[in-house]
């Protein structure tokens, strides 16, 4: 039976949001290989299946809201590939002294992957010229969920490391580039 | 729909494909009239109106997966286009499933004909019944194809006697052969 043009108005709303939730998939489907990779380097699998469950719904409520927020979704996989694979590519128990101190290659390896990350998104973000704020979360956000993944071979402290290499490539260049447009 | 405007609705489709909530209702407005012509033109009334609608709401459902490099009004077109088709094929359905469920020997070119066979059937036991019980035993002998208990001569006579007599009945009916 046809519908009143309210209802239809409704349903063609609803159908609309609907798309573009099913359309989210073609975003989110990135997560499974990206824990895969992750399961499959170390045992740390209850660190690894927390972030890729936080990483597919983030991704999915960004896709679905769309514009500089669903657009962020693969530079934020592509910035966020380097924690990822970095520091699963440390040799098995490799070892470093620093400051007196013995430091396990990965954990080490989880900061400067971070800055490479931080450096990325920086960079994509100001190449943004609208919505560069929203744009600038979503990366970071996708960006820091890919790479916890990955470093979560060297736990908490590997994440933390991962975080402050991070901001470290990220906050200056995004603030020069603030600075400069100004 | 003018060049500004098709111009005007895809960039609005565009928008909403990158999940601006703001050109939803910019794109319903110039998209549901545009969709509603088509279908009305393609389909019976009694038909056009869900289809057209669920034409709109197939669009709005897909609206992700529009592709910049298509013209919006095409687009949208080609969706409702398959819809009338879905639409044709269910309505070509629903008339085979009718026909099929008409007794087996009734099962004809049309429901039209079908209807025709079924009036001429009832008008002629109409007549039957109008005629001798022997001349009725004898038509139905020819008809059921079984053989008679007498000889074929005479059989072949009242067989005759019976015809014209149904004949003649049919025409003081009916006035015609």
């Amino acid at each position: 039976m046809a519908l009143t043009e309210d209802a239809l108005l409704t349903r063609a709303r609803r159908s609309y949001e609907l798309g573009r939730l099913r359309a989210t998939i073609r975003d989110s489907w990135v997560v499974a290989p990206i824990v895969a990779v992750g399961a499959l380097r170390h045992s740390n699998l209850s660190l690894i299946l927390a972030a890729g469950m936080m990483l597919f719904a983030i991704t999915t409520l960004l896709s679905w809201r769309g514009q500089s927020w669903g657009r962020a979704v693969w530079p934020g996989y592509l910035a966020g590939a380097a924690p990822l694979l970095i520091p699963s590519l440390a040799p098995a128990k490799s070892v470093c002294w620093i400051g007196g101190s013995c430091w396990s290659l990965c954990v080490l390896l989880c900061p400067v992957s971070g800055l490479i990350a931080g450096l990325a998104v920086g960079v994509l973000a100001t190449k943004q010229r609208e919505g560069r704020l929203p744009f600038l979360a979503a990366t970071t956000l996708i960006t820091g969920m890919t790479g916890a993944v990955g470093c979560a071979l060297a736990g908490f402290l590997g994440i933390t490391g991962m975080i402050a290499g991070g901001l470290l490539g990220l906050l200056p260049v995004y603030l020069m580039a603030q600075v400069r447009r100004a | 729909m003018d060049n500004a405007a098709r111009a005007e609705l895809h960039r609005n489709m565009q928008r909403l494909a990158d999940g601006d909530r703001s050109a939803f209702s910019p794109v319903y407005k110039a998209l549901w009239p545009v969709l509603r012509a088509f279908v009305v033109r393609q389909l019976p009334p009694s038909d056009s109106e869900d289809v057209a609608q669920d034409a709109l709401l197939k669009v709005f459902a897909r609206a992700s997966d529009f592709d910049p490099e298509r013209e919006a009004v095409t687009w949208a077109l080609g969706i409702a286009a398959f819809e009338v088709r879905t639409a044709r094929k269910r309505a070509a359905r629903r008339k085979e499933e009718l026909v099929e469920q008409l007794p087996s020997g009734m099962q004809t070119a049309s429901p039209e004909k079908a209807i025709m066979d079924r009036n001429l059937e009832a008008a002629a036991l109409e007549v039957l019944g109008t005629l001798r019980p022997s001349d009725i035993e004898t038509l139905q002998l020819v008809a059921s194809g079984r053989s008679p208990p007498l000889a074929r001569a005479t059989f072949r006579k009242r067989v005759e006697r019976a015809l014209k007599r149904l004949r003649l009945a049919w025409r003081t009916k009916h006035g015609v052969d």
